[in-house]
């Protein structure tokens, strides 16, 4: 049985739709497929067991029938931060083998999702190196290139893993840094005896959220235009300037929400007849009738939110760092990416070896 | 021909006429009858029998004859249905004189819509709502609730504001201006300014045609329009809301964006629309351009009986496009034989102020043969011996027989009035001062040389297409908006633009290679995506001769920019070719809700940004028009070298303009691209796109 787990030393790198991307590819080959998860940090409730959001997201989409007590045996909480330094808690290594073992009876293949970064868990013992070692799985690092905080950490895989780092997949690889990192990082790495599995392309599609999806992180309430609530938004952009100013930087700025103070009328109505995706009106302002009209004839959403728009616009900053995978559309063009740009030719070679 | 019934009904009905004197109901049938409307006309109304001796009907549907236009004031609910109506009888033409629609509200907005709607599917041409109506002197139709009926005249006349229409009617009334045709176009649910210039350009009555307008909701098709009927009539156009204060009162007062300046003004200098700014000079040109014949070449005659106004006259004739024509020694030898000694013979010709009206008549009688001459203007000022009327008369008589505009400025009021009143009802355009009758053949020559332009040339450029296609789709990919350094230039070379030579270096050991290979001096740039204005944080740094200050540069450079901006990435240094004794310019194109590519010219540096030395044209641009933009600018002497410098490459230039044009074309997901700088060698050598900017939307 093979082992892999999927991890990464910075954090928000993508591992999920690789994950995913690696087991349908994995099951479409005939392979029996087992999914696990040791430690995870969004709780999210199935009947009565309490797992991983992200985790149970995937267990679904492969379509496995294991017990989900199983999937993710450690939810990583305040209580359980609290209980650990009391001393409360231990021996939570014995629980995620336990799981792990049930999780792979009869699998000619189980993934581990490692969580966040592959030290989350230190404190608890049951970070992603440990967990690798003690289970003996191979792993693969997915990261961002960030520069030297890439390079430090995945050198320092290395030495801690030696064979056991099967290799690295680039992700959200931005063009202006293509040049760099083919013309230095992958020979350095494979130099170094870590191969590259894939370079994937950044797709500005995958951060989109929706206006409706937007609107439930804000708190805030529609008023019109309840058809567009399913509009993609990729960009942001705050109405603070001079209307002249603001419509060139909306003209250049595709699937843009704005966000404005509701007294802007001049600022919203450039925003509904320029092609904004939807407006995020701050002070809990109600706009005049006649911006409410056209909104709801050019099918723009309003959202009405408290906040102002510094606080407003600090809540989106958040959104955006983190990729949902709520979205089918979105999903897909994620796997279609994996699919093209993961060299699984290589991987499997290297699965040969162990 | 569009709109036929709109001008030349043979019947018309009025739904919503009222026996109320004083109600627009009332009023449009008291017009109609009053000013001797000569087809027949219907007053609907359901609950009345007469009105002004008419026979009232309940409804269109109760009319027995067929009804050719439609002219509907009833409640905004009421004219949906009114329009059905009309389509039901086979009216195709209505206008809607109710208001309460766009102009009043979200409610009325959905009613406009509706109406919009119902109109196209039933078939009606609908002029308005929310308009004062139309007046066609030629059908004596005043189908209108304003006051009075203009002469009958060869102005077509069309107006966004209503209230310009009543204001400038009533004005018009007074000067006795004529008109052909008066309309008022309200909110243009349908028929809009576009239609309006096809139907009086193919209206026999209508020789000129003037325009009021707040916006231009198709620019494309505008343009091609407004080309088109310039070429067979003059256009003459006032456009309000320019400046940034005058266009938000039109966004508030209409629901709609202005747009540009720069982008109307180019618009109107492609299309040969003559543009007015004040509506005192719409008529000024309108007036002269419906009576007199063009002038064949810019040479003024300046003829007078005073000494100031000669001179004021020909100030203003030195700073316009016309010049002071130089009279034929024939000519001179005349005026010298009945003038006296003191009089000037030469332009402006000062008769002086003891002149009776014969010497005006033999002033006159030589100028109109001057081949030397192709336009006079008649000054006079009513001195204790001129006889005005006389004068005017043998201005009117010389005219007539004149293959020139002439054009006069009987200066005063009182003394002059009578001779004035000649001149203008015998065709003679006459002004308060000798300025405004400059500025007005000014005009008459502009629109006299562009029609005597041969048609545009659009060469086409040679460009690798694909390639900048591929460039568009990878950044258009990952959410790239603004494109980086390297693709676009990458794409202008696609299109023809020659690049500076370019290395990319990491270490400053390349950096000096990479020099001594491209040649001394070179110029150092910073490479990262997070710095977009590498100029401020000191990441570029020019005119390095050594390979050691490239060293120093590079080094310099890394600490400056870690320092200013620590958390960039840095993908190395570009090491670039200095271009040497090259002229600085700006070419660029933004696009323009109303009229698409708005392509950019401009000298560089402090000219540019300063000065505002910059000029506009819409794409596509001719050969022609790409020279014109390069002379237009005021520092244009700078390219054609001061002080014994060699003349920069303008062809090279202008080939850059018609280059930008087609990509503007080519690619409409380009929103806005900037080479700052070009620089323009000396003639032959071409020119260098240094750096560049482009930016693009996702469909």
């Amino acid at each position: 049985m093979k082992k892999i787990y999927i991890g990464s030393t910075v954090p928000f790198s993508g591992k999920g739709l690789i994950t995913l991307g690696l087991g349908k590819h994995f099951l479409s080959s005939g392979l029996k497929i087992g999914y696990f998860k040791p430690i995870g940090k969004m709780p999210f409730r199935v009947g009565n067991v309490i797992t991983d959001k992200l985790a149970y997201f995937i267990y679904q989409s492969l379509n496995l029938k294991d017990d989900i007590t199983n999937i993710c045996p450690v939810i990583l909480s305040y209580e359980l931060m609290v209980k650990r330094m009391r001393g409360e808690v231990e021996g939570l290594m014995n629980d995620v083998k336990k799981a792990f073992e049930l999780i792979s009876k009869d699998k000619d293949m189980v993934l581990i999702g490692g969580a966040e970064t592959v030290w989350l868990g230190s404190f608890l013992g049951v970070s992603g190196f440990k967990v690798v070692n003690e289970v003996g799985a191979k792993v693969i690092l997915v990261n961002k290139y960030t520069g030297e905080l890439f390079l430090d950490t995945v050198i320092e895989s290395k030495e801690i893993l030696g064979d056991n780092l099967l290799g690295v997949v680039i992700n959200w690889v931005r063009e202006e840094q293509r040049r760099d990192i083919e013309d230095l990082v992958i020979p350095w790495l494979e130099q170094n005896g870590i191969p590259v599995l894939g370079l994937i392309p950044y797709d500005s599609f995958l951060t989109a959220v929706t206006v409706g999806e937007l609107c439930e992180r804000l708190g805030g309430r529609v008023i019109t235009a309840q058809e567009g609530l399913r509009n993609f938004i990729q960009n942001y952009l705050i109405g603070g300037m001079e209307v002249d100013k603001f419509t060139e930087y909306l003209r250049k700025t595709p699937d843009a929400a704005v966000i404005v103070g509701g007294d802007r009328a001049d600022i919203q109505l450039v925003s509904i007849e320029e092609g904004a995706k939807c407006l995020v009106l701050t002070g809990n302002l109600t706009p005049n009738e006649i911006i409410v009209s056209k909104a709801e004839q050019k099918q723009v959403p309003i959202i009405l939110v408290r906040d102002d728009t510094y606080i407003a616009a600090q809540k989106i900053q958040d959104i955006s760092t983190r990729l949902s995978l709520k979205e089918k559309e979105k999903v897909e063009r994620g796997l279609a990416l994996v699919n093209q740009y993961f060299n699984f030719t290589r991987l499997k070679e290297l699965l040969l070896t162990i | 021909m569009l709109l036929k019934k709109l001008f030349n009904p043979k019947s018309v009905a009025i739904v919503g006429a009222s026996t109320h004197e004083g109600k627009i109901g009332y009023i449009l049938v008291e017009n109609l009858i009053k000013y001797k409307y000569k087809g027949k006309i219907f007053p609907i109304n359901p609950k009345a029998k007469e009105i002004l001796g008419l026979k009232v009907y309940p409804s269109l549907k109760e009319v027995p004859e067929s009804v050719d236009l439609a002219i509907i004031a009833v409640k905004p609910q009421i004219v949906l249905d009114t329009i059905k109506l009309c389509g039901q009888k086979g009216i195709d033409t209505a206008v809607v004189i109710s208001a309460g629609f766009k102009e009043a509200g979200p409610e009325g907005a959905r009613l406009e819509e509706s109406l919009k709607k119902l109109a196209k599917e039933n078939g009606v041409r609908v002029l308005g709502p929310n308009c004062v109506g139309l007046i066609d002197t030629s059908a004596r139709l005043n189908a209108s609730f304003a006051t009075g009926m203009p002469e009958k005249g060869q102005i077509g006349f069309f107006s966004q504001s209503g209230a310009m229409c009543i204001a400038i009617l009533d004005w018009a009334l007074g000067e006795k201006v004529g008109f052909s045709k008066f309309i008022s176009l309200g909110n243009k649910a349908d028929i809009s300014e576009i239609d309006m210039l096809i139907a009086l350009g193919e209206d026999e009555n209508t020789k000129v045609i003037l325009g009021y307008l707040e916006g231009v909701e198709h620019g494309t098709t505008f343009i091609q329009v407004a080309q088109e009927v310039s070429k067979k009539k003059p256009v003459v156009l006032i456009k309000a809301g320019v400046t940034s204060a005058g266009a938000k009162a039109v966004s508030s007062h209409t629901g709609s964006l202005a747009g540009s300046e720069s982008a109307y003004q180019a618009a109107f200098k492609q299309s040969g629309v003559i543009r007015a700014r004040t509506v005192v000079d719409l008529f000024n040109y309108g007036f002269a351009l419906a009576t007199q014949p063009l002038p064949k070449g810019p040479r003024l005659a300046i003829l007078t009986n005073s000494g100031g106004p000669g001179i004021v006259a020909a100030d203003a004739c030195d700073q316009s496009l016309l010049q002071l024509a130089r009279l034929k020694s024939e000519t001179i030898e005349q005026l010298r034989s009945f003038l006296p000694p003191m009089a000037s013979f030469f332009n402006p010709i000062d008769i002086l102020g003891d002149a009776h009206v014969e010497r005006y008549e033999k002033a006159l009688d030589v100028l109109v043969k001057d081949d030397n001459v192709d336009a006079i203007l008649v000054l006079l000022t009513p001195t204790a011996t001129i006889e005005v009327e006389e004068t005017a008369k043998v201005v009117v008589k010389y005219a007539k027989k004149a293959a020139k505009p002439v054009l006069c400025s009987f200066m005063g009021k009182m003394e002059v009035a009578k001779g004035v009143k000649y001149l203008k009802k015998h065709g003679i355009p006459n002004y308060l001062c000798p300025e405004d009758a400059v500025n007005t053949l000014e005009k008459m020559w502009q629109r006299s040389h562009w029609l005597s332009q041969p048609a545009p040339e659009y060469p086409q450029i040679q460009a690798d297409k694909s390639h900048v296609r591929y460039l568009l789709e990878m950044a258009k990919r990952q959410g790239q908006f603004h494109l980086s350094e390297r693709d676009a230039k990458e794409i202008l070379k696609a299109y023809g633009f020659k690049l500076p030579q370019t290395q990319l270096a990491r270490t400053k050991e390349e950096a000096a290679e990479a020099a001594k290979k491209i040649g001394f001096p070179v110029a150092l740039k910073i490479v990262s995506p997070d710095i977009s204005h590498k100029t401020d944080i000191g990441g570029v740094i020019l005119n390095l001769d050594t390979p050691q200050a490239v060293k120093e540069a590079f080094t310099e450079i890394m600490l400056r920019v870690r320092d200013k901006r620590p958390r960039a990435a840095i993908y190395g240094v570009s090491v670039q070719e200095m271009i040497q004794g090259a002229k600085e310019t700006i070419v660029g194109f933004s696009r323009d809700p109303q009229f698409g590519p708005l392509l950019m010219f401009g000298m560089g540096g402090i000219y540019v940004e300063i000065l505002k030395d910059v000029t506009f044209r819409i794409a596509p641009v001719s050969k022609k028009e790409a020279m014109e933009m390069v002379r237009e600018v005021k520092a244009y002497a700078l390219l054609r070298g001061v002080r014994g410098e060699p003349p920069a490459d303008v062809a090279a230039l202008v080939n850059g303009l018609l280059a930008l044009s087609q990509l503007s074309l080519d690619f409409p997901e380009i929103v806005e691209a900037e080479i700052n700088p070009l620089l323009v060698k000396p003639a032959g050598q071409g020119c260098v796109a240094v750096d560049a900017r482009l930016s693009i939307k996702k469909e």
